[in-house]
């Protein structure tokens, strides 16, 4: 294909290259030299490349050859010891499993190799265990708390769980308390007959005491200024209804009458008036799903039983009468919450 | 909760507990940032492989700052003294560089085959068997080696 065409000062070089690398034909040999007699001018050239080639100059070397080698790390690698391995690994064909188990049995150094490699399998040590997982449990954001309206439902669950405290913890059930509530005693109280107390009225309410401060004294202390129990019964008995009413001014404690033992506490107190303020002004909506509905309640214990209670215990704080009264939706589900009384 | 064999993973090879800890909470909370993500069944293998590169990338930034020193030799400590096959395994399975030992661990503790290694480190299943053939008959040397017989 080169040759395609004859010999010219065009296409010359082909023919020298090949000449001297002794692939020019015989025949075109002969045009060469036919070639070269008519172009006397090239024959210097074609005489030239005839010449050695150049050479490279041995004197540069690459002096850090061993950073080129790579140290094999396996010293022997030997096809029994592949065989050895891929048994171990479990990677041999059936047939070669076949003969690596006849190898196992006949042959002494395919089974001493084989025992060898069979140390090489690491045993985890199990005695080693992460020492801190709690903190690897992730700890997730409470993204819902983002929700408005349950905000106001983890506000009033926090303030319903102190006030749930606050009913067990300062609401003494065996304190005897002066009352303007009539109360009916199945028998007469013995041991609070004798006892006095000095008694200051707060607040008054159809000019009866509906609010009273007062100490009690223990039998021996000096005479009270205030205090007076009525019998709401014409006839004062043992078994009857006694009401404890108290007046504006002082008058001896009669040593015979009896104080009404009330077990509801009427108590005023700082933390109450807080909480009566906080709630005058709370009304929660709430969006979460509650079972209980305007039908009736379950019989399991809801969250409306426990805001209940926690209510009475802030009613026992702050001495009020608030209730939670729920709203409902049309399909008479519980949907916000508002609090009344007083 | 794979936290264990995680930690006996890294462990064994940083023989670091305090940077074993680190990259097992790193591992566990890139496990939770991407959890939505993941197929569970997938967990496991996941908290390895991210356990095993960030391991990588630990021994090569230490290795840079010159805080990881290559273990010293000791075959010159001819006929020392051992009582268990397991302290010249150890011994020997800490000469081995972290890939051939990551190989022969994920191997050996934790049974992954030779796919599921390629895809916790990266290497094909052809490199991982090599990786794992080079790293036993080196630890085959090592332990009948006249100086480590026990």
């Amino acid at each position: 294909m080169l040759y395609r065409m004859a010999i010219n000062r065009h296409n010359y070089e082909i023919y020298f290259i090949d000449y001297h690398e002794g692939n020019l034909p015989p025949d075109r040999e002969e045009e060469l030299m036919a070639f070269l007699e008519a172009n006397p001018d090239l024959k210097k050239e074609f005489d030239e490349y005839s010449e050695e080639p150049l050479l490279a100059d041995q004197k540069i070397i690459f002096r850090n050859k061993k950073v080129l080698k790579k140290e094999e790390s396996t010293a022997e690698f030997s096809d029994n010891d592949r065989m050895a391995i891929a048994y171990l690994e479990g990677d041999l064909s059936a047939d070669a499993k076949l003969r690596a188990d006849a190898m196992l049995k006949e042959d002494d150094h395919f089974q001493q190799l084989h025992e060898h490699y069979l140390t090489t399998g690491s045993i985890a040590d199990y005695s080693i265990i992460y020492p801190d997982k709690a903190a690897l449990k992730k700890k997730s954001n409470v993204a819902f708390l983002l929700s408005p309206s349950l905000l106001y439902a983890a506000a009033a669950a926090i303030i319903i769980f102190i006030g749930i405290t606050a009913y067990f913890r300062f609401t003494p059930a065996d304190e005897p308390r002066m009352t303007s509530l009539p109360q009916r005693l199945e028998t007469r109280p013995a041991g609070l007959i004798e006892f006095q107390a000095d008694c200051l009225v707060l607040e008054s309410r159809n000019d009866q005491p509906s609010s009273i401060q007062m100490s009690w004294r223990e039998e021996g202390i000096p005479p009270v200024r205030l205090a007076s129990i009525h019998p709401l019964a014409v006839t004062p008995s043992p078994q009857g209804t006694y009401a404890a009413i108290l007046f504006p001014r002082p008058f001896p404690v009669s040593g015979s009458d009896v104080f009404a033992m009330d077990t509801e506490v009427k108590q005023k107190s700082l933390v109450g008036k807080i909480f009566s303020g906080f709630f005058n002004k709370a009304s929660a909506p709430f969006s979460i799903e509650n079972k209980s509905n305007r039908a009736g309640k379950s019989d399991k214990l809801s969250i409306w039983d426990i805001a209940d209670l926690g209510m009475q215990g802030i009613n026992a704080l702050g001495d009020h009468d608030y209730t939670l009264v729920r709203k409902y939706n049309e399909e008479g589900n519980v949907k916000g919450v508002r609090l009344a009384g007083e | 909760m794979h936290a264990d064999g995680v930690f006996r993973f890294i462990l064994k090879n940083l023989r670091n507990e305090h940077d074993a800890q680190d990259i097992v909470q790193d591992s566990f909370e890139k496990l939770w940032i991407n959890h939505k993500k993941l197929d569970p069944g997938k967990a496991k293998s996941y908290l390895f492989t991210t356990a095993y590169h960030t391991m990588i990338d630990h021994i090569r930034k230490k290795k840079h700052s010159g805080s990881i020193e290559d273990i010293p030799e000791t075959s010159n400590e001819t006929f020392r003294d051992y009582s268990d096959l397991r302290e010249i395994l150890d011994e020997a399975l800490a000469k081995l560089n972290e890939v051939q030992r990551s190989v022969v661990l994920l191997r050996d503790y934790e049974g992954y085959s030779y796919h599921e290694i390629g895809e916790i480190t990266g290497l094909n299943e052809s490199q991982v068997k090599v990786y794992l053939y080079r790293a036993r008959v080196y630890l085959k040397n090592y332990i009948v080696s006249p100086e480590h017989v026990i």
